[in-house]
């Protein structure tokens, strides 16, 4: 019982993260790899406006989400858009900028982990005879909401349907009126934002440092690719054997470990099947 | 007043580029000069640095390195980019330091045949299983491969000595060359000039063209009659043992294997020196940009603790800015001149 509610908690941590990354890399197709990076900063923000400068938790969020939203509008107005679509110099500089951001964190605030404002009330709920945090439950309970209203928006509204476009045929999307730089930039502010949504849930209780920024962009990588990119119902399935595969494995060899399974079954996807589990866009390739 | 700059082809440079160039010294000269001018420069710096073991040392790594971007840039011609270099270091080394250091005491000479032919078997059945990936796709698979072996060191704490490394890898006590670091760079530069020399060779034959073809259209090259197959096989394992050449002198000069090298900044600075250098595979291109790229990482030095950033801040301006790479700047400088209007 106690892995099925971890491991529930730890996929919807993933999807949370992956959501947004869906956005970016999966249906618009930017090499964007300093996305944990951005998430990472934001909650260091967060974390220094209230512990450093004494704010109160809801002021601190809210201005670290607007700083970060502000600082990617700049790095992919100015900087990522600027490549053209070249894919090796958009993952060169946003890896650049992933060094600069991890390099910043490590001289301000070093490796130690930072306290972080927690939102829920520190409390201990007995369920299934075992003590759990809120903010565990929470998680589980809020993120399918969020991931429910990401799905609407991209069925529902102008934007998000531009999107699909994108990913099905950039040209033809473009012929039809979708202005790619200027959308992609509306859905890099959009993923931002849900990325800090997801790290001021889970960061109570994974607790605030470096390796967490590592550990955000190789999940979301993780499920990208597990799941096909460009499918929503892929990455939903592939957080959910990501989440679950992590837990089994904490349990089992002990967290330092708990990458491993996640990592092997990705080995087994890029031989088997390169495309994912949901992916269709290079299933004529595979032939090959 | 806006200036207007006019590049004016030399005369000499399109006289030299058919059977002219036989007919005459001077252009002869013209042609071999820059080449020339590198191996002598290069063959003659211990020399001029006085056997300055410092100096010798940045240029050894940086030799190392440029031997990964050559490897790289193999890779680039099939359009498969890797971000995963250090992964070709990181499996020879750590086949050096099982063999010579935390199971067995095998002299170095053995452990460096082993390491070739284990690595090349490793290397080469990943690449082999990941034949059809492609695109970003190639990019994130090669991205994960250091974290996964480096992650794999925990798994063995008493043979791959998880965070530590293992330290104390022998050098080679016998031997055609004595274990110097002026020899050590020697063998760099003279590995890099046979496979500059041994890649013009392969660009004139069949294969070159081939993988051409299939960089641009795998259908076209399968209809024919040819097996894509072997040739991706082919270029991996060239790749692969140039990869696993630079990963056994690595682990020679700097004695040491460990996580840190399997680290995000190692991986990328071939990557980052074939992009500097040159937009196209042109190796001596890469080979400059990754001399350079070195040897202004180590000048960092003196920006201290703000020594990533400054690295960093220099990448997006050099992708930015210089989008065609120094080398196609160097050679238009050389073979052009330029009429400036005011």
């Amino acid at each position: 019982m106690e892995i099925i509610i971890y491991g529930l908690c730890e996929s919807f941590v993933i999807l949370l993260f992956a959501l947004g990354f869906h956005l970016v890399f999966g249906l618009g197709g930017v090499v964007h790899l300093s996305y944990g990076a951005f998430a990472i900063g934001g909650a260091y923000a967060i974390g220094i406006f209230y512990w450093r400068l004494g704010w109160a938790p809801p002021l601190a969020i809210l201005v670290g989400i607007a700083l970060v939203t502000l600082l990617v509008f700049i790095f992919y107005k100015f900087l990522l858009s600027r490549t053209q679509g070249l894919m090796i110099n958009e993952a060169l500089i946003s890896l650049a900028v992933l060094l600069i951001i991890m390099d910043v964190i490590m001289l301000t605030c070093g490796t130690a982990p930072v306290p972080f404002p927690n939102v829920w009330p520190e409390r201990l709920v007995p369920l299934f005879g075992t003590q759990f945090e809120l903010s565990r439950l929470g998680v589980i309970i809020i993120a399918p909401l969020i991931c429910l209203g990401i799905w609407w928006f991209l069925k529902h509204t102008t934007g998000g349907r531009g999107m699909w476009a994108l990913s099905a045929d950039r040209e033809v999307a473009m012929l039809m009126g979708v202005a790619p730089v200027k959308l992609i930039t509306y859905m890099i502010v959009i993923a931002t934002i849900v990325s800090m949504v997801g790290a001021f849930l889970s960061l109570s209780f994974l607790g605030l440092s470096p390796v967490i920024g590592e550990l955000i962009i190789l999940w979301v990588l993780f499920a990208v690719i597990l799941g096909g990119v460009g499918s929503f119902k892929g990455m939903v399935l592939a957080s959910f054997i990501i989440g679950f595969s992590e837990a089994i494995t904490a349990s089992m060899l002990g967290s330092e470990l708990k990458l491993l399974a996640p990592l092997v079954i990705i080995l087994l996807i890029i031989v088997f099947r390169p495309s994912g589990i949901f992916g269709v866009a290079t299933k004529l390739e595979e032939r090959l | 007043m806006a200036k207007r700059v006019d590049l004016i082809e030399r005369s000499i440079y399109k006289r030299t580029q058919s059977f002219y160039a036989v007919s005459s010294w001077v252009e002869i000269s013209y042609l071999l000069g820059p080449w020339i001018a590198g191996i002598a420069v290069a063959v003659l710096l211990p020399v001029f640095c006085q056997f300055n073991a410092y100096v010798l040392y940045v240029f050894t790594i940086a030799g190392i390195y440029a031997l990964l971007a050559i490897s790289w840039t193999l890779l680039a011609l099939l359009r498969l980019y890797s971000l995963g270099h250090a992964m070709y270091i990181g499996i020879s080394g750590y086949i050096i330091g099982i063999l010579s250091v935390s199971v067995w005491n095998l002299p170095f000479y053995a452990c460096a045949v082993l390491a070739i032919f284990g690595g090349l078997l490793l290397l080469v059945s990943f690449h082999a299983a990941s034949l059809k990936v492609k695109g970003p796709y190639f990019l994130l698979a090669t991205l994960l491969l250091p974290i996964m072996l480096a992650e794999a060191t925990y798994l063995a704490p008493g043979i791959l000595r998880a965070e530590e490394g293992i330290s104390g890898i022998p050098v080679p006590s016998y031997g055609l060359v004595p274990p110097s670091i002026a020899n050590y760079y020697l063998v760099t530069v003279f590995v890099i000039l046979i496979l500059i020399f041994a890649r013009r060779f392969i660009n004139s034959k069949e294969i070159g063209l081939i993988v051409r073809c299939i960089a641009d259209n795998e259908y076209a090259v399968e209809a024919s009659g040819l097996s894509v197959w072997r040739y991706k096989i082919l270029i991996f394992a060239v790749s692969s043992a140039i990869g696993v050449i630079a990963g056994i002198l690595y682990t020679l000069v700097r004695g040491y294997i460990g996580p840190s090298s399997l680290s995000l900044t190692v991986s990328l600075t071939p990557l980052l020196g074939s992009v500097i250098g040159t937009v196209s595979t042109n190796i001596a291109g890469a080979v400059i940009g990754t001399y350079l790229l070195v040897v202004l990482l180590e000048g960092l030095r003196i920006a201290a603790i703000y020594k990533i950033i400054v690295y960093a801040v220099i990448i997006v301006i050099v992708v930015l800015t210089r989008p065609r790479g120094l080398f196609h700047y160097m050679e238009q400088f050389y073979h052009f001149f330029r009429r400036v209007y005011e």
